[in-house]
């Protein structure tokens, strides 16, 4: 075995001489210039421009539409504010030979907004914004399709060819249509799913702000949960990241219909329509802490439907904590919090005056077996806490007697929940799921 | 198994290869700095630096000119000609006027590198400008630029007086007595001194406790762009001792020698060009 593995080592020097394959002057660096010009003239080639897909390394997409002239200038739209997805914006960009060829955009344009460290600029982390990027090695490149990384994050950008159709969309701000258009629907359309084959319920919810999508599924009983980044693309898309997969169900696009009414997603060739209902998916307490972790009652009104019992406290706890503040103070919001991981509930009371708001903060302790909910008052965590506490002593009392359930109130324009307490079935409460 | 091994690295000394090989005659890649399509900014800063000062303005990104490792943004295109007006009308002139032509050609950093962004440290602590051993000056924060806002239009020059002063003191050493006015106030951690501690101390600033060098070049920088004015109510500052204030007006005499001596620039007609200047240009 030595012996074998000695001869194939020597295999080499017989071949080593032939060299023939390379000419003279190909040095690496004539290659380099070779690459770099064709991809200066793929970018450029691209009559109606290219579709842009960031992914930033930091989460969540952005869709550009980018148009390349060859002569180191850009112009863009970018998804990112109403501004950026009307007005085209042009800067430079250079082809340069490092590791990899990769592509410069060299000056400041609506892709710097992502990765200015400035957290003013773009809410992000001080120093690193959304840990973006704007030098990219071309790591693939074919006719129509260009995959790019980050240099400095890792961050990824595709590149599509754009067709004429889609060009001029964009141009007119289509980005700002599709956004709206995809709010507009999940205003019509609370609760999304998908069918498997095997006629699984997933449960299917985009959200705008982050830009990403959330699968839900039941799995032995316990809700698990896939997410992937999004970017809003050409006329109806929505671009993921990466493939998502649930069984055979496989898809790394979702399109909105021309009349902005339904969806699908496309798996292989093959359209799945994004299905509707008007209930809830999954329990309250398998979606509690997945799909929402508020619920905020609106402590100023009676709601319909709410305990007798509860809105008596309720308004003892109003007279209580207004005698003790400055005349028009007024509490619009109670939040309940749940932490699952911590077995924890936040009560927050927002305090109004004027154009200001407070916040009196109490927490729980909680312990639930099967869908009971047992609450321990655990004290408040601010000042104004402190001082209010004994006007919302009522509500305490109320809450740490008996048990709790807690279940969807349906047919509702908004996600409703209540919470009734088994000592006292007057004592129920109902309020925004968030 | 070791013989074998040494008989075939001799073996393969007997059929190395005979190549006649010639240089290649292409440029290398890059060779001699990258390119792109002129516009007309670029025409503005051959008109304005490189033609007449051989002063190179990079404006385009280049993540090897500055902390690789840190996330920078490059500049927005419409910042550079402000920016670099007030440069040139508040460093380069100044110079010109008081010190003749070819003055700064002879002794300016032939490089400026912009940066749109500030650089921003893990301390919470950002850098605003940095200059590289005389060569490269590179000036941050373009993006936020405004050349109404007399403090920013302060800052950066500030920056640029301070380096060039360094490259002037390196030609021509100061006076040796500059090293003993204050010895003892030196220190490598001069951050955790406030500017108004170090002038108590007999300081300009805190950084010019960072070492004598230092020292000297804030002195300069702060009598030029700061002014006379702001020096002078340093040192009249009444929480600065007397002790502290004899030493301020003894640099400041070292320093209006030493322009004088050393390179025969009228340091008080400097300065009130420079005060002029910055009037002018923060207009």
């Amino acid at each position: 075995m030595k012996r074998l593995f000695f001869y194939i080592l020597l295999l080499p020097l017989l071949f080593s001489c032939k060299k023939n394959e390379i000419a003279d002057e190909m040095r690496p660096d004539y290659r380099l210039t070779e690459a770099l010009t064709k991809y200066n003239d793929l970018l450029s080639g691209s009559a109606n421009g290219w579709k842009g897909h960031l992914f930033p390394d930091g989460g969540g997409g952005f869709g550009f539409l980018f148009n390349f002239n060859g002569k180191n200038r850009v112009e863009m739209l970018a998804d990112i504010s109403e501004s950026s997805g009307k007005t085209p914006f042009e800067s430079s960009y250079r082809l340069k030979a490092t590791t990899l060829p990769s592509l410069y955009f060299d000056t400041y344009s609506y892709l710097h907004l992502l990765s200015d460290p400035d957290p003013q600029v773009n809410g992000g982390t001080p120093g690193w914004g959304l840990y973006s990027d704007f030098e990219f090695s071309i790591l693939e490149a074919s006719a129509d399709t260009i995959k790019l990384k980050g240099n400095l994050n890792g961050s990824i950008l595709v590149l599509v060819k754009a067709s004429a159709e889609e060009a001029r969309a964009y141009k007119a701000g289509n980005l700002n249509v599709l956004r709206q258009s995809v709010a507009n629907y999940l205003n019509a359309n609370s609760f999304n799913y998908l069918l498997t084959d095997k006629n699984k319920t997933i449960g299917f919810s985009l959200d705008v702000g982050s830009k990403q999508l959330f699968l839900s599924y039941d799995s032995s009983g316990v809700l698990k949960q896939r997410s992937a980044p999004f970017a809003f693309s050409g006329i109806n898309d929505l671009v993921l990241k990466n493939k998502l997969k649930i069984e055979n169900l496989e898809f790394d696009k979702v399109q909105l219909s021309d009349d902005k009414k339904s969806m699908v997603v496309f798996n292989a060739n093959q359209k799945v329509p994004v299905k509707t209902s008007t209930t809830p998916l999954f329990s309250f307490n398998q979606m509690l802490g997945v799909q929402f972790t508020n619920m905020v009652l609106p402590f100023e009104e009676d709601v319909t439907g709410t305990g007798s019992n509860y809105n008596e406290i309720r308004r003892v706890v109003l007279i209580g904590m207004r005698a003790q503040l400055a005349e028009g103070s007024t509490f619009p919001e109670l939040r309940l919090i749940f932490n699952k991981k911590e077995k924890m509930m936040i009560a927050n009371m927002i305090i109004a005056q004027g154009a200001e708001f407070f916040q009196a903060v109490y927490s729980f302790y909680y312990t639930q077996k099967g869908d009971a909910y047992t609450f321990e008052y655990a004290g408040g965590l601010n000042q104004n806490a402190t001082y209010l506490e004994k006007s919302f002593e009522p509500f305490t009392k109320a809450m740490t007697t008996g048990s709790f359930k807690f279940d969807y109130e349906n047919g509702r324009p908004k996600l409703m929940g209540s919470g009734t307490s088994s000592a006292r079935p007057d004592f129920k409460f109902i309020g925004y799921l968030r | 198994m070791y013989t074998y091994m040494l008989t075939a690295a001799l073996t393969l000394g007997l059929l190395g290869c005979k190549k006649e090989t010639t240089l290649p005659t292409t440029p290398i890649v890059g060779l001699g700095g990258d390119t792109w399509v002129k516009r007309p900014l670029d025409f503005w800063i051959d008109k304005n630096y490189v033609d007449p000062y051989n002063i190179e303005v990079k404006y385009k990104w280049d993540p090897y000119e500055l902390n690789y490792a840190k996330n920078l943004v490059p500049v927005l295109e419409s910042q550079v000609e402000p920016v670099m007006t007030a440069v040139r009308d508040i460093y380069i002139k100044p110079y010109e006027q008081v010190a003749g032509n070819n003055f700064i050609k002879k002794y300016s950093p032939k490089l400026f590198q912009l940066a749109g962004s500030a650089e921003y440290n893990e301390n919470g602590t950002v850098v605003l400008g940095q200059a590289e051993g005389g060569r490269k000056i590179v000036l941050m924060v373009i993006n936020q630029f405004n050349k109404a806002n007399v403090a920013e239009v302060q800052r950066m020059l500030h920056t640029i007086h301070h380096e060039f002063a360094h490259i002037l003191h390196q030609i021509h050493a100061y006076p040796v007595e500059w090293k003993g006015l204050n010895p003892d106030k030196i220190t490598a951690a001069w951050f955790n001194t406030t500017d108004e501690e170090a002038n108590t101390q007999g300081l300009v600033t805190a950084y010019a406790k960072a070492s004598p060098d230092e020292d000297f070049v804030e002195t300069v920088a702060v009598l030029l762009v700061n002014g006379q004015t702001y020096f002078d109510a340093i040192v009249n500052n009444p929480y600065v001792p007397q002790a502290s204030k004899k030493i301020l007006r003894q640099k400041e005499s070292i320093v209006v020698d030493f322009y004088q001596k050393e390179y025969n620039i009228d340091f008080r007609k400097l300065q009130e060009v420079t005060k002029q200047a910055i009037l002018n240009s923060t207009k």
